[in-house]
């Protein structure tokens, strides 16, 4: 069990790895899905005994993220056109060197917090690289479906760390992040559908045009 | 100990005696084995103290105690210096034949004397006016014999830059030196160590030329002519190691953050200037450049050497002080081997650009195989001495990536083992770009090689990279046993002659089964026949000179991926027909830190001081006024 | 008794070279559905190509006349330093993979110029890329080796593998899958396997090291083959040691156990190139980052931890 968990632990951060360096948001979906599933996971493996309760919650996890929020995306690129980003912020060799910035940060942070974890100590690190990541999708990319994913996988990572730290009533902290996550998705799904039907592209850069001229009166 | 100083002297009157020689045309010839003669005697004198038990004794009289060391650093430092003053004497014999009718070289021979005089006796001085004498005389007559060719206008450029550079380090180390200097003005013990680190390293490090502090280098090496550059690669750049590494022996404790800077430092100059050596369109600017990197390794095992012994771990960290001694005993060698061999090409081909050159391998042959010894000794290959001294730092850090503050170890393994690599790619260019091949310019059918006065120290200096490569445990032996004969008796020293001795065996089957393949080969072909055709090249048919790869185009990728500012330097054709009759294609590399801070910083400079200029106003009444102000000041000050 | 089985495995190393791109080749052909060339062929190839006569471009130099016979020194004499089962090769002593390195290096350096003295456009194209992967493999071999010697404690290569055992595994798991991920996909780039060049092509635009030894023919091809299995068989002999780490002290046994982690390691290559298509050289670099920065963080979870 042990050993599987820190394979489980080994796959986020890999996930982490191929969501910073893809440009495809087909691609971006399908790798936000696999941490979602192997985070919901995680706990499973971790734990001493396993109890019905669990077991379910991880079902719906899955259920959840693997294959409801994955649908609603694909639905949202296909109608949106939104199939790859159209600007290269930074070249390949660059997305290597952030991820291994936000590695290293993490790290550092694990050690500068030291927490007390039950049994798996990568758990930590992994988590704040799977938050770090999400909010530099979030922070680097122009397709909208894209920072909707870098939300995702920033849920992903919150998800992570709750399983790790709470002891006590982890399911109802982790039932509190999935609600937040479910809503979360339907307002920006609405929000870029919307978005989608007065540009007919999901680009944020569209948004650009609702900016104020600049050296003209604002209307009031 | 004796003779060290009596070659001195003789440096020092043969120079004043050159000035007054009409110029004979057997003077280069003369002068030549005069210096030659000189540094052999060195030489022997050097190599004996430093192999021999029990030689640094103190002299007999104590007035030449007070002012000169004579110990182990000095020792090692010049007889680096002497092996590469005879084998560049030997070679200016040969060297400068073309221009003895053409213009007179007395001058030429003052300055050389002159520095060969400065850098023995700034190497022996104890005291820090005699050392900064000396250091300036070195840095006056090195910018004279720079700028031989004054009549081009990069060579004034380059000459300019040096004197800059030569300025600004001497006044530091004047300042450094005013912090550690006792009442008699010799060096000793200081109050204030961390300034006085920075300060020498600032100072020294403008001689030494690693980065941030490199910007005359890769000006003053194409600039000067080949044997002086030779000379200024060789052993003048170690001099400004020598003054780090005296300094270092008389600040005691060392500090963590002395360690820190100087691997950094050395990371960043040996992977900068492998990087920028790949652009390169020229020779001797890439092996300028080549000297850059080689100096970071040095840093990088000094580095490693002062942060071992600030963690405690003092055998391990003698070992890498070795290294980097060691290191800079091989860098001699091969860069002055490699310098030659560009002034023999220079000399015959009358050019050193890549583009222009090409094929030369069927006609200098001799030069082509030396070239190809210093070139593999230069990428850090095996079998040749380059190896060694890696060798050495990676032992090291290896052994020290277990403690629990190891983490230098792997900046110190991640850094050369990039720049190995990347040598590997830059010399493989150069000489493929040189050497094979067609003949690509016509012009250069005539060439031959070198005369013998240039071979035949470049051949003894190829055959001492080839034996101490071979047997590294040779020359480790030999240097560092003197450094401290109680040291030879430990762990560590044993374990690393030890594993040096493996290293040979490994070389020996790795010979045998050289000759067992090449036999095996010989006896098959005999039954088979051997025949010479065109080069198949895809079935093209026609094999010109011109189609092979390019020096540009080899290096094209790891530049490419280096470059941030790909667009801006190169211009590619573009082709729109399907056969295109011709196109052209320009780039350049441009010195980063030259062009975007010391340029516009110089200009700045500028720019605020001739607002100062109206002090300068012209007028005797003014300046009258400005004595009688000081006078005044003095007066009110004293009062 | 002990130099009874270095010998021994000496003459296995060199007889066996061969048959592990013969296993690839047989993999490939079975994920495309044929029959494909039996796993002895290579050895009927190159007993074809000892006994041809040679011919040399009429430009090339003595570089390229020496250039068979020291590459494939080269890369025998490393071969004999890896350590073969339990045992350590013929020579061991520490900072010996540095010399492996070196040596494979030395090799590349070689058959780079040897490359470049044909004066052809097509090879002097297969030598530029060959010099820009190497730039970035060395830091990825040097990273995996400073994690290996950090687990283990040791710095010689036969050190590490026999400190290797199925107990470090349980304890250090990630950090031994990471070298061993980073390890493989080193491999494939030495050993000039798809993603990085395709050797079966012989076009332009996959050669790397096919390209560099177009123009070598009859035994001194015979020879840059040879090494090239040879370089094949030093790498994958590092994923097989730290993959089926040593059990017992039976040399028969040990042996049996790394001949057949070396088997793994060659289906597993055969997988990888019937998977995947070859990436595009722009990419490469980027490739071989990913590589670095698994060894990374291999290292950094094995410094963290002790």
């Amino acid at each position: 069990m042990h050993i599987i968990s820190q394979f489980l632990i080994l796959a986020v951060i890999f996930c982490d790895f191929f969501l910073l360096s893809s440009y495809s948001t087909f691609e971006l979906v399908k790798f936000a899905a696999l941490q979602g599933v192997l985070t919901a996971l995680l706990p499973l493996m971790a734990a001493e005994h396993f109890a019905a309760e669990g077991i379910a919650f991880a079902l719906s996890v899955i259920l959840l993220k693997g294959f409801f929020f994955p649908f609603v995306l694909r639905k949202l690129i296909v109608k949106n056109n939104a199939y790859e980003e159209k600007k290269r912020e930074y070249s390949g060799a660059l997305s290597i060197a952030v991820y291994l910035f936000v590695f290293f940060v993490s790290v550092w942070l694990s050690i500068k917090l030291d927490l007390e974890v039950k049994s798996l100590s990568w758990i930590i690190p992994a988590s704040f690289m799977t938050i770090f990541s999400g909010l530099f999708l979030i922070i680097l990319r122009t397709q909208t479906v894209s920072q909707i994913v870098g939300y995702m996988v920033l849920e992903n990572g919150i998800y992570c760390f709750g399983s790790a730290v709470f002891v006590q009533q982890p399911l109802m902290v982790e039932a509190a992040i999935l609600l937040d996550i479910f809503v979360a998705v339907f307002v920006m799904g609405m929000a870029v559908f919307h978005i989608g039907k007065e540009f007919n592209n999901s680009d944020s850069e569209n948004l650009n045009e609702l900016r104020e001229e600049t050296g003209q009166e604002a209307d009031i | 100990m004796i003779i060290i100083l009596l070659v001195c002297v003789l440096f020092l009157s043969f120079s004043f005696l050159n000035l007054f020689l009409s110029s004979y045309s057997n003077i280069n010839k003369i002068n030549s084995f005069f210096s030659f003669l000189l540094s052999a005697a060195g030489l022997f004198a050097c190599a004996a103290g430093l192999i021999s038990q029990g030689s640094f004794l103190p002299f007999k009289s104590q007035f030449i105690n007070n002012y000169f060391y004579f110990d182990y650093l000095s020792h090692f430092f010049l007889l680096i210096f002497y092996i590469s003053l005879s084998a560049v004497s030997l070679y200016s014999a040969g060297y400068l034949k073309k221009t003895e009718g053409k213009k007179s070289l007395n001058f030429f021979w003052f300055n050389f004397y002159l520095l060969a005089f400065s850098m023995q006796a700034a190497l022996i001085s104890k005291n820090s006016v005699l050392f900064i004498l000396f250091w300036e005389l070195m840095a006056f007559s090195s910018f004279f014999l720079v700028m031989t060719d004054f009549h081009k206008k990069e060579v004034r450029k380059a000459g300019f830059i040096y004197m800059c550079a030569n300025g600004a380090g001497a006044l530091i180390l004047i300042a450094a030196f005013s912090l550690y200097s006792d009442s008699y003005y010799n060096f000793s013990v200081s109050s204030y160590p961390s300034a006085v680190f920075f300060m020498t390293l600032i100072g020294f490090g403008l001689k030494a030329g690693f980065i941030p502090l490199h910007i005359w280098l890769p000006e003053a090496h194409p600039a000067a002519p080949g044997n002086i550059s030779a000379l200024m690669s060789g052993m003048m750049i170690k001099m400004g190691i020598y003054g780090i590494l005296r300094t270092l022996s008389l600040l005691s404790p060392w500090k963590e953050s002395w360690g820190w800077t100087i691997l950094i430092l050395g990371s960043l100059s040996a992977v900068l200037g492998i990087i920028f050596s790949l652009g390169q369109k020229e020779l001797k600017k890439f092996l300028a450049y080549s000297s850059v990197e080689n100096i970071g390794i040095i840093l990088i095992a000094l580095g490693l050497a002062i942060l071992l012994n600030c963690n405690g771990y003092y055998e391990l960290s003698v070992i890498a002080l070795f290294a980097s001694l060691f290191h800079i005993f091989n860098h001699s060698i091969f860069k002055n081997l490699l310098f030659m061999s560009a002034g023999a090409i220079a000399q015959s081909a009358s050019t050193l650009i890549f583009e222009e050159l090409g094929g030369l391998s069927k006609k200098m042959p001799y030069t082509a195989f030396l070239f190809f010894i210093g070139a593999s000794a230069a990428s850090g290959l095996p079998l040749f001495n380059g190896f060694a001294g890696e060798f050495l730092i990676y032992y090291v850090s290896f052994s020290s990536i277990g403690f629990k503050s190891g983490t230098f170890s792997v900046f110190a393994v991640l850094s050369v083992s990039l720049t190995g690599a990347l040598a590997l790619a830059s010399f493989a260019k150069i000489f493929s770009a040189l050497f094979h091949g067609g003949l690509k310019n016509e012009n250069h059918s005539d060439i031959k090689d070198p005369s013998l006065y240039m071979l035949l120290p470049m051949g003894f200096l190829a055959f001492m990279s080839l034996l101490a490569g071979l047997i590294p445990y040779l020359p480790f032996k030999l240097l560092f046993s003197s450094f401290n004969f109680a040291f030879t008796q430990s762990s560590q020293w044993i374990s690393v002659s030890k594993y040096l001795l493996m290293t040979t065996c490994s070389y020996c089957a790795l010979i045998m089964f050289f000759l067992a393949f090449y036999y095996m080969r010989k006896r098959i072909s005999k039954e088979n026949e051997t025949k010479e055709g065109i080069t198949w090249d895809c079935g093209y048919g026609t094999s010109l000179p011109s189609a092979k790869y390019s020096a540009a185009s080899f290096s094209q990728p790891i530049t490419e991926f280096f470059s941030f500012d790909g667009q801006r330097s190169r211009s590619y054709p573009k082709i729109l027909e399907y056969f295109p009759k011709s196109a052209f294609y320009s780039g350049n590399t441009r010195a980063v830190f030259y062009e975007l801070f010391y340029a516009p910083a110089a200009k700045k400079i500028k720019k605020a001081a001739s607002r100062l200029s109206f002090i300068q106003s012209g007028q005797l009444r003014f300046y009258i006024l400005y004595i009688f102000l000081t006078l005044a000041a003095l007066l009110i000050w004293k009062i | 008794m002990e130099n009874i089985k270095i010998f021994f495995q000496i003459l296995v190393i060199f007889s066996l070279a061969p048959i592990l791109p013969g296993i690839i080749n047989r993999v490939k052909a079975k994920f495309a559905g044929r029959q494909g060339r039996s796993i002895f062929q290579l050895y009927f190839d190159l007993y074809k190509l000892i006994n041809r006569g040679m011919v040399y471009p009429k430009v090339s130099g003595i570089i390229f006349k020496m250039a068979a016979p020291s590459v494939l020194a080269f890369t025998a004499a490393s071969a004999v330093i890896m350590p073969f089962g339990g045992q350590s090769g013929l020579l061991s002593f520490s900072g010996d993979f540095l010399l492996i390195a070196y040596f494979l290096a030395f090799s590349r350096f070689l058959l780079i110029l040897s490359a470049m003295d044909t004066s052809s456009a097509f090879e002097g194209m297969g030598a530029s890329r060959e010099a820009q992967f190497a730039v970035f493999a060395e830091p990825v071999f040097f990273m995996s080796m400073l994690t290996l010697s950090r687990i283990t404690g040791e710095t010689s290569v036969y050190g590490i593998f026999s400190k290797l055992s199925p107990d470090l595994w349980i304890q250090n798991a990630p950090v031994l899958s990471l070298i061993t991920g980073s390890l493989f996909i080193l491999l494939l780039c030495e050993s000039s396997r798809v993603p990085f060049d395709d050797p079966d092509t012989h076009l332009e635009l996959t050669m790397i090291h096919e390209v560099m030894i177009l123009d070598n023919s009859g035994t001194d091809l015979a020879f840059m083959l040879y090494a090239s299995y040879l370089k094949f068989w030093i790498y994958a002999s590092f994923v097989s040691a730290i993959i089926l780490p040593r059990h017992s002290d039976f040399f028969f046994s040990d042996s049996f156990i790394y001949m057949s982690g070396l088997f793994f390691t060659s289906v597993a290559a055969g997988v990888t190139e019937s998977i995947m298509a070859r990436v595009r050289l722009l990419r490469v670099p980027q490739f071989l980052l990913a590589a670095f920065s698994i060894s990374v963080m291999a290292f950094v979870f094995q410094a963290v931890k002790g």
